[in-house]
């Protein structure tokens, strides 16, 4: 079993089209989506605190690590946060998107440019 | 030896291979994501140090948790409104309703889609043991094949999930799209790697029929978050490979059994499943990339039933009348 409650707020399918390209085994490509949900789930949770008065984070932490499936944070936050959660995470997931965008662009453009000089070389 | 021209991919597989560039990037974002959480709010770093709980691994200890609530029978989400008063079968069909469906597949489709209406939550989530009860007793009675939440004592990350669009998987080394069936199918192409369990045969003389359709109608689970995945290897590699899965689409009743036969989707897709191109085409057509999905074991110890498409009324079983409730 395996939820996170703001899972369903996520969705980042042109990551998963880039680790597909990029990893040939499934080991690999299971390490980079392990990665990519890390870092997901740190940029979410710093979101969270960013917007959250201090007064509660302890209670919100205590929440998530207690049960972290439970969807039932999400009513809490939006009683306290200043818009719903879910208007906060389209905001994070842009970011997240454009952040491992960036690090899968290069990638790709390493991989085009040795295609190119080899054209050119023939 | 010299290389032809037309050799030159052997350069681009190289630097495709070498995934550690993005891997020691990935690492480093996380570390500095990590950093700045704990600098900017330290009562987050001193909540996840009291609980020994390091959030690179908080999945793995939501599933723990999750988990037990299952075993122990329990639900353990805590929102009230997320759980529906359960309907007993024969509040939801009658011995009657069921005996003429098997006459009329539209009204086989239609009891399990009320029932479904009665019995599954608006938004996708975990079942508890009671709901996946009521619906294994119901599709059971109107497919005619046993299913299973549980199985062996082995369960899926959730029963009621979300299904998406997977590519074709390479069965042998040397295959092509050319040979994946109809022509409808070919568009999805070919997954660039293997799926989790590899090729489904080393050579094309060893590949047979009986694999041929396990690529086929082949199905794609959330192994790698099993909460003891890690930990109870080879065993559980094993058991779920090939394993026979029944999918039904929520919103037709339309159902296919299929073979496990890749690991995922990454929990960050919004998705709990895959489908190969014939399976999704079967539940919801050519064009049904995204859908919500049941998914129950089939309990075939003698392995007779096919995979592919449920003929409803086509295996027969009424053991599971509203008589025996």
């Amino acid at each position: 079993m395996s939820k996170i409650f703001f899972d369903h707020l996520i969705e980042l399918e042109d990551i998963k089209s880039y680790i597909e390209d990029v990893s040939e085994n499934f080991e690999e490509k299971e390490d980079l989506w392990n990665l990519v949900d890390e870092f997901i789930n740190h940029k979410v949770l710093i979101t969270i605190l960013t917007n959250l008065d201090t007064e509660y984070h302890d209670e919100f932490l205590l929440m998530f690590l207690d049960r972290p499936y439970d969807t039932g944070i999400i009513d809490y936050l939006d009683d306290r946060l200043p818009c719903p959660l879910c208007e906060l995470i389209i905001e994070t997931r842009s970011k997240v998107n454009q952040e491992l965008g960036e690090i899968f662009e290069i990638r790709f453009k390493k991989k085009n440019s040795g295609k190119v000089m080899k054209k050119s070389k023939n | 030896m010299k290389r032809s021209p037309a050799q030159t991919y052997h350069d681009i597989f190289k630097e495709k291979v070498s995934f550690e560039y993005l891997r020691n990037k990935l690492k480093l974002k996380n570390l500095e994501a990590e950093e700045r959480l704990f600098n900017d709010f330290p009562k987050a770093k001193k909540n996840f140090e009291s609980k020994k709980i390091r959030l690179k691994s908080i999945r793995a200890h939501s599933a723990k948790l999750l988990g037990a609530g299952i075993l122990s029978g329990s639900f353990l989400l805590s929102t009230p409104s997320a759980t529906k008063s359960l309907p007993e079968p024969h509040e939801i069909y009658s011995y009657s309703d069921l005996a003429d469906a098997f006459d009329n597949l539209k009204v086989k489709n239609q009891i399990l889609t009320d029932t479904f209406k009665k019995v599954l939550p608006d938004s996708v989530r975990p079942l508890s043991r009671d709901e996946e009860k009521v619906l294994e007793y119901v599709i059971k009675d109107v497919t005619g094949i046993p299913i299973k939440a549980s199985l062996e004592g082995e369960h899926l990350n959730t029963s009621f999930g979300f299904i998406g669009a997977e590519q074709h998987l390479r069965r042998f080394p040397g295959d092509s799209i050319m040979h994946h069936g109809e022509d409808k199918y070919k568009k999805s192409d070919l997954a660039p790697g293997l799926g989790a369990w590899g090729y489904f045969a080393k050579s094309k003389d060893e590949f047979t029929e009986s694999l041929a359709e396990n690529e086929k109608w082949y199905a794609v689970v959330q192994t790698l978050y099993l909460p003891d995945w890690s930990v109870r290897q080879p065993y559980l590699k094993n058991w779920y490979k090939y394993r026979k899965v029944m999918i039904i689409n929520t919103g037709n009743g339309n159902a296919v059994i299929c073979s496990i036969a890749d690991s995922g989707p990454a929990a960050w897709t919004g998705k709990h499943y895959g489908g190969s191109p014939e399976v999704m085409d079967y539940l919801g057509g050519t064009k049904y990339k995204k859908g919500k999905v049941l998914v129950f074991f089939v309990d075939d110890p003698q392995n007779k039933i096919p995979l592919g498409p449920i003929e409803y009324g086509g295996i027969l079983s009424m053991s599971n009348t509203i008589v025996h409730i």
